[in-house]
């Protein structure tokens, strides 16, 4: 191909050569998908993502840069249009100040409206909110085979929700309108609580349910033994005017984003065990003195890895990938069985998140279901080391009537996708009767088949 | 796609029955659902590397190969190649007749260079272009030791791994930035179909250390792959020893 370049994921596993597009309006975008070439095309929005859903090696990337309008405002009914390609905290350096927050917000501000809706994401309040589907009112969706849509709960409802978490592949999604939340300060008070294992952590989360609007558990992946999946419990509520300490009355709804992040080169890899093993304790110790609430802006609370430069660039050149599941309440052990099993490997995560998640959104390949969801960050040699262990966690998140978030994923075989997804045939005859010549194709389609058109009717 | 580990979805062996190959094969398949496809000469032995890879879980697919019949051969790969997207492909025909019957038959040497070098040749520039298209792809090209430095003890099958190998070196650079990858594999004396009733070499491996090299380097290789390892150090040495040492070592 010709003016092509390398386009390579967030995390840095994966890359591919494509040519890049940005097309500034919808006619472009129509041209575009009347004459695809012969790998398609792949829309993006931010691309912060860890697996390829936003790549297509050999094909076009077309990106929502050029798009990142907010196009109507209604302030008494909080709803926004906005351009697909507008990012989180663009839009809530625009609500934020006016009183109004995004009731969904993915743990980076840095992703697209566009990116968000095709995944649809989830936050640290599923269970309260649900997933960001759940707070579109409508979108304008540009389809290969049916032109162009508006779509949304009660508008074709069956396309919406096939789009919500269609990673890409039903259509391009141009704008959305959103249905935003009241907030009367832009602040949270936040506290942490330490727990001595993964039993204290799931009783604590279950605990502040009821009562926090935010509640996450960031895990000590090289804990073992006794004290595996040890671990701080973060909550979050958003104050009231009338709780705002003095210090804070002057500016109720100040509003702060972290501003834009240039890629790093990858450096030496810095993310290494003993590193990993003193970060973990200082963190936990941290906690443990930290006693009682702390005020915190949107950013600090919701998106705080954004505040920290590139940190990808820490893993080296090969980069990381994450690994999430969910799994139903009572099948807690395969959360613990996770964690045993990679440590025994010694493919030790990183990072390992876990949050709660609530009653699923009706959209065939939305990844919440009640229960919950580990995100577990692994350094991709050591991934490649304990490959079958993360095929055999597979078997037991399956087994335990849980799934893999496919937007997160970079490994998953192909087989395993029908099974963790029972309505993934639903989903390929309304993908197909809107792409019916297959144009919108991802490195992810390719490799999970999908759309079940490119011939992956894998055996596990 | 490779995923982000390095496993394939397809794989595709040119020379489909090589033991090598059989347990590149093997050895991906055991870990992982996997595509296969044999491009071979039809005969009880590709049926029976066929039956192998299905009773491992792997899916197969056979296309007829025959390295003396480059034009056919070519229009064979070219239409799996249009159905089919190859991950990873694997060259690997080749023979190795004894030296004293490749002096003594200079149509049996022609026949020699075309199976292991021409036919490499004609496979490369086809998988590169299609690979190129795609934007990713690990073209694997079974060099050999004997590639390094003429001995007169094989210098017939010895030059035809050495043209072999220069060319795939040259094409791994000419796909560089291209999302496509070639490793060029050097293992040394391999005990297999091949080399049965010869006298093992010091260093020999199995197929299966081939194949073990083989899937390590899958994943982010893109260079020259030594099997065993320390027999890169030895070719170093070989490679610059002086012609009348070389001679009397008699390698
Ligand atoms: C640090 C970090 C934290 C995260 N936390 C969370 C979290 O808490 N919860 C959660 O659910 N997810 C989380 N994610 C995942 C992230 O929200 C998703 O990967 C999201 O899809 C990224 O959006 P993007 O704009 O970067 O999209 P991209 O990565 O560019 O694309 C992702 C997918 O969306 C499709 N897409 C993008 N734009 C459009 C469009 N306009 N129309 C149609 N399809 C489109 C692409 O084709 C692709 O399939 C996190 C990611 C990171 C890096
Ligand atoms: N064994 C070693 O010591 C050694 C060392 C270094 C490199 N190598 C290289 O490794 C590769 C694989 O060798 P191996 O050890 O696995 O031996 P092998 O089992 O004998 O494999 C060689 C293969 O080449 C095929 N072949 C021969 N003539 C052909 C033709 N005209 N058309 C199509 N295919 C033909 C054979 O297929 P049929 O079944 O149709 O005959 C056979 O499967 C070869 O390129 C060899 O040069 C071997």
């Amino acid at each position: 191909m010709t003016g092509t370049s390398t386009i390579t994921t967030f995390a840095r596993s994966m890359s591919s050569r494509s040519a890049l597009v940005q097309p500034s309006d919808e006619e472009h975008w129509l041209r575009l998908l009347d004459h695809p070439g012969p790998r398609g095309v792949t829309v993006r929005g931010a691309g912060a993502g860890y697996s390829d859903a936003a790549l297509n090696s050999g094909g076009t990337i077309a990106t929502t840069h050029g798009n990142h309008r907010i196009r109507a405002w209604d302030d008494r009914a909080g709803v926004v249009d906005v351009d697909a390609g507008l990012s989180v905290a663009d839009l809530c350096a625009f609500t934020v100040p006016r009183g109004w927050l995004l009731p969904v917000v993915p743990g980076t501000g840095r992703v697209t409206i566009g990116g968000a809706l095709a995944a649809d994401v989830h936050g640290k309040n599923h269970p309260r909110r649900g997933s960001l589907a759940q707070h579109v009112v409508g979108a304008r969706l540009l389809t290969p085979g049916a032109g162009v849509l508006q779509i949304g709960p009660d508008r074709e409802s069956d396309v919406f929700w096939a789009t919500a978490g269609g990673l890409g592949l039903t259509g391009v999604v141009l704008a959305t309108q959103l249905r935003l939340a009241r907030i009367s300060t832009s602040w949270l008070a936040t506290e942490e609580h330490t727990c001595a294992d993964l039993d204290d952590v799931l009783a604590t989360m279950r605990a502040c349910e009821p009562s926090h609007e935010y509640v996450v558990a960031w895990l000590d992946g090289l804990a073992t033994g006794a004290a595996t999946g040890r671990g701080v419990v973060s909550t979050a509520v958003h104050l009231t005017a009338d709780e705002l300490p003095a210090s804070l009355i002057g500016r109720p709804l100040a509003f702060r984003s972290a501003g834009p992040s240039a890629p790093l080169p990858a450096g030496p890899r810095l993310i290494r065990t003993p590193v990993m093993r003193a970060a973990n304790a200082a963190r936990f110790a941290a906690a443990r003195r930290a006693r009682g609430v702390r005020l915190k802006g949107i950013t600090a609370a919701l998106h705080p890895l954004d505040a920290t430069l590139d940190w990808t660039a820490a893993y080296g050149r090969r980069g990381l990938i994450q690994y999430q599941f969910s799994v139903p309440d009572g099948q807690e052990q395969v959360l613990e069985a996770a964690l045993v099993a990679l440590s025994a490997a010694r493919c030790w995560p990183t990072l390992a998140v876990l949050k709660r998640l609530g009653d699923a959104a009706p959209g065939p390949l939305s990844f919440p279901s009640p229960g919950w969801t580990l995100a577990l960050d692994l350094p991709t040699a050591a991934a490649t080391a304990a490959a079958s262990v993360l095929d055999r966690l597979d078997d037991l998140v399956l087994a335990a009537g849980g799934r893999v978030y496919l937007v997160k994923d970079s490994r998953l075989r192909s087989c395993m996708v029908p099974a963790m997804y029972p309505r993934l045939d639903e989903w390929r005859r309304l993908r197909n009767a809107l792409d019916p010549s297959g144009v919108l194709t991802s490195d992810l389609d390719r490799r999970l088949d999908l759309s079940g058109r490119h011939g992956g009717d894998r055996q596990c | 796609m490779l995923n982000s580990l390095g496993h394939p979805d397809t794989l595709l062996l040119v020379g489909g029955t090589s033991e090598i190959a059989a347990s590149i094969a093997a050895t991906m398949a055991r870990r992982r659902p996997l595509h296969v496809v044999l491009a071979a000469r039809p005969s009880s032995r590709r049926s029976a590397a066929a039956n192998v890879l299905t009773g491992l879980g792997a899916s197969v697919e056979v296309v007829d190969f025959d390295a003396t019949d480059i034009p056919r051969a070519l229009e064979d790969l070219r239409s799996l190649l249009a159905r089919t997207e190859i991950d990873v492909a694997v060259v690997a025909q080749g023979r190795l007749p004894r030296q004293s019957d490749l002096e003594n038959d200079p149509v049996l040497a022609v026949e020699t260079c075309t199976i292991n070098y021409t036919a490499a040749v004609a496979v490369g520039l086809l998988l590169a272009r299609q690979m190129r298209e795609q934007g990713h792809g690990v073209i694997v090209a079974l060099s050999s030791l004997a590639a390094i430095r003429p001995r007169r003890a094989n210098f017939v099958y010895g030059s035809s791994k050495a043209g072999l190998d220069a060319f795939y070196t040259g094409l791994r650079d000419q796909l560089r930035g291209s999302g496509v990858r070639v490793l060029v594999v050097r293992p040394g004396f391999v005990h297999s179909r091949m080399t049965r009733g010869l006298k093992p070499a010091p260093l020999a491996v199995t197929p299966q250390d081939v194949a073990d090299a083989v899937v390590a380097a899958v994943p982010t290789g893109n260079g020259t792959v030594w099997v065993p390892r320390a027999a890169r150090p030895l070719m170093l040495l070989v490679r610059t020893m002086p012609g009348p040492v070389f001679r009397r070592v008699g390698l």
